[in-house]
């Protein structure tokens, strides 16, 4: 019976660990003086609302590849809207001069050298990707 | 022949909007500019060979097989100066009956941002008077093969302008408030009946609010502009009234200025809704045009547009329609002298058919049922396929050229299939 309990809870903890290392997290370089940001705020920057962080330094929000796991998730998580919807969301936006979309990468990996090299840069990763040159500004709630 | 007396301040903006192109120019090879595009391919058929359809009474018409009135492409240049400073230079090639090289340029601004919330702008900048005022060549953009002609239309001869205005931003609550007030003016050449014209407006004032949360988007502006100019005359009129003197025909003044153009002011005010949950799509607008100047008629326009949307595509219906309210519009000749002859008075009645011919040439009264698909094919590309059935009540046919003039109550069909991409 014991040992029925302690497999029960290793399952447990490896399905839990599993589903936070597949979490999206919205980081900043580990230089970026913004510790935290709000659900409202990752929304202005990500949607053009504004091109700054809350403390005033230009924004610079970086995307994913397009058509990745990972940016479909990351916009139905932040605003609910599938990725065609933000394409044509970003035309029309851009198209109208009012601002431009944030910067995509051919690969991940240019992706997360941009954002780690940067004061002004914010993006989205998975939680296992999060190493000591990034810092997690939201976490989106489960 | 018009002859426009420009004021400073256009010439201010035409200053400016070369000085853009020189600034992208050395720009270019930096990283600080960044270009892209859009481009439409579009076929229309239009079943009339009475009517010459076009899309608003900026663009020449067709009739028949045409891949004119709906094809085009844009190129736009960002310029990142610094963080506070940009600029926006946005060229577009289509159809269209201006066809001044300057005018090929949609948008030339410099913007300054004061700080987050606040932005100026200065240049030549879309009116943003409804839902798709900033982005109306950018089919990629939207739903429909086109704007709805019966609310579009009309309003697209302020679509433009040269001058500055200032857009206030703020996160409110769940959503976002936006509010930009603007003042300038515009040149366009527009399209009638018949021949084109060449108008000019001034001191024109623009205020719009919206207000958007994720899943809808509500907005209302106004527009209020001063005709300066135009090409149409009023000889006419002028070489009637001169056969008359003042005391012969005492209300032929009063007549004259009942027609004339210069100073009169027409007025736009709108009113949007906008929902999108991702499966359904509703958009409406409601549009009224107040006008000082009688052979331009007070109008109400809008258009309802339902979306079914699925793995990609998107099937709509919409139902638009515009028509004149004030429908009682005088065609009489004022007063005339009781001392005057009596051939002398019949002569000057005489003239009532011509007023009130006058006063019908610009009337739109019609209504359209469009259906539709809008289907994502990629990423940068989406394909359209559109079918209206328009029915134009008596003879107010403002809205097409009229080649030979047809029974009441005409009915014309407008099949339309485009390919929209951007880059």
């Amino acid at each position: 019976m014991r040992q029925c309990m302690i497999h029960l809870i290793t399952f447990f903890l490896f399905v839990s660990c599993s589903y936070s290392a597949h979490a999206l997290v919205v980081v900043v370089g580990k230089n970026n003086p913004v510790e935290a940001l709000s659900k409202t705020q990752v929304i202005d920057i990500y949607m053009g609302r504004y091109n700054t962080f809350p403390n005033g330094v230009v924004a610079r929000p970086l995307d994913r590849v397009a058509g990745s796991d990972a940016k479909q998730k990351f916009y139905r998580l932040l605003v609910n809207k599938s990725e065609e919807k933000i394409n044509a969301y970003w035309a029309r936006l851009l198209f109208s001069g009012r601002a431009s979309p944030p910067s995509s990468y051919a690969t991940n990996d240019e992706m997360l050298d941009e954002l780690r090299s940067s004061k002004q840069t914010i993006g989205y990763v998975l939680e296992s990707e999060v190493d000591d040159s990034l810092k997690v500004v939201y976490r989106f709630e489960k | 022949m018009l002859h426009f007396k420009r004021s400073q301040l256009h010439f201010a903006a035409c200053l400016l909007m070369l000085s853009l192109c020189a600034v992208s120019d050395s720009f270019a090879a930096s990283d600080k500019v960044k270009l892209n595009g859009f481009a439409t391919l579009g076929a229309i058929y239009n079943d009339s060979d009475d009517l010459g359809f076009r899309p608003n009474l900026k663009i020449p018409d067709r009739t028949g097989l045409s891949l004119a009135p709906d094809s085009l492409i844009g190129l736009q240049a960002n310029i990142n100066i610094s963080p506070q400073w940009d600029a926006v230079i946005q060229a577009v090639y289509r159809d269209k009956l201006d066809e001044k090289a300057i005018n090929y340029l949609d948008v030339a601004f410099l913007r300054y941002r004061l700080n987050n919330r606040l932005e100026l702008r200065g240049g030549r900048m879309n009116t943003d008077i409804y839902f798709l005022s900033e982005y109306k060549s950018v089919g990629y953009a939207y739903l429909w093969a086109r704007p709805p002609a019966e609310f579009y239309s009309k309003v697209t001869s302020v679509s433009q302008f040269e001058g500055g205005d200032v857009l206030f931003k703020r996160s409110l609550g769940d959503g976002f408030f936006t509010a930009k007030l603007g003042y300038g003016e515009t040149d366009a050449s527009i399209a009638t009946t018949g021949d084109g014209l060449d108008v000019h407006f001034t001191n024109m004032l623009m205020a719009s609010a919206s207000y958007q949360q994720n899943n809808w988007q509500v907005r209302a502006s106004f527009l209020d502009a001063r005709v300066n100019d135009f090409s149409a005359d009023l000889n006419t009129i002028d070489d009637a009234i001169a056969l008359f003197p003042p005391n012969i025909w005492p209300g032929g003044p009063r007549l004259r200025e009942r027609f004339d153009f210069v100073g009169k002011k027409q007025q736009f005010f709108g009113l949007g809704y906008r929902f999108d949950n991702d499966t359904w799509l509703v958009q409406s607008e409601i549009g009224f045009i107040n006008s000082q100047w009688d052979i331009e008629r007070d109008t109400v326009s809008g258009y309802v547009s339902l979306g079914y949307q699925n793995d990609g595509m998107t099937y709509f219906a919409t139902v638009s329609a515009v028509e004149p309210t004030k429908n009682n519009l005088s065609d009489r000749v004022g007063e005339i002298s009781p001392n005057a002859p009596a051939a002398i008075a019949a002569a000057i009645q005489s003239f009532r058919p011509l007023i009130r011919e006058a006063l019908e040439q610009n009337v739109a009264n019609q209504h359209t049922f469009s259906l539709g698909v809008n289907w994502m094919f990629s990423a940068s590309l989406v394909a359209k396929l559109q079918l209206d059935h328009s029915v134009i009540a008596d003879d107010d046919y403002a809205l097409w050229r009229v080649y030979n003039e047809p029974e009441a109550d005409h009915t014309v069909n407008v099949a339309s299939l485009s390919l929209n991409w951007v880059f």
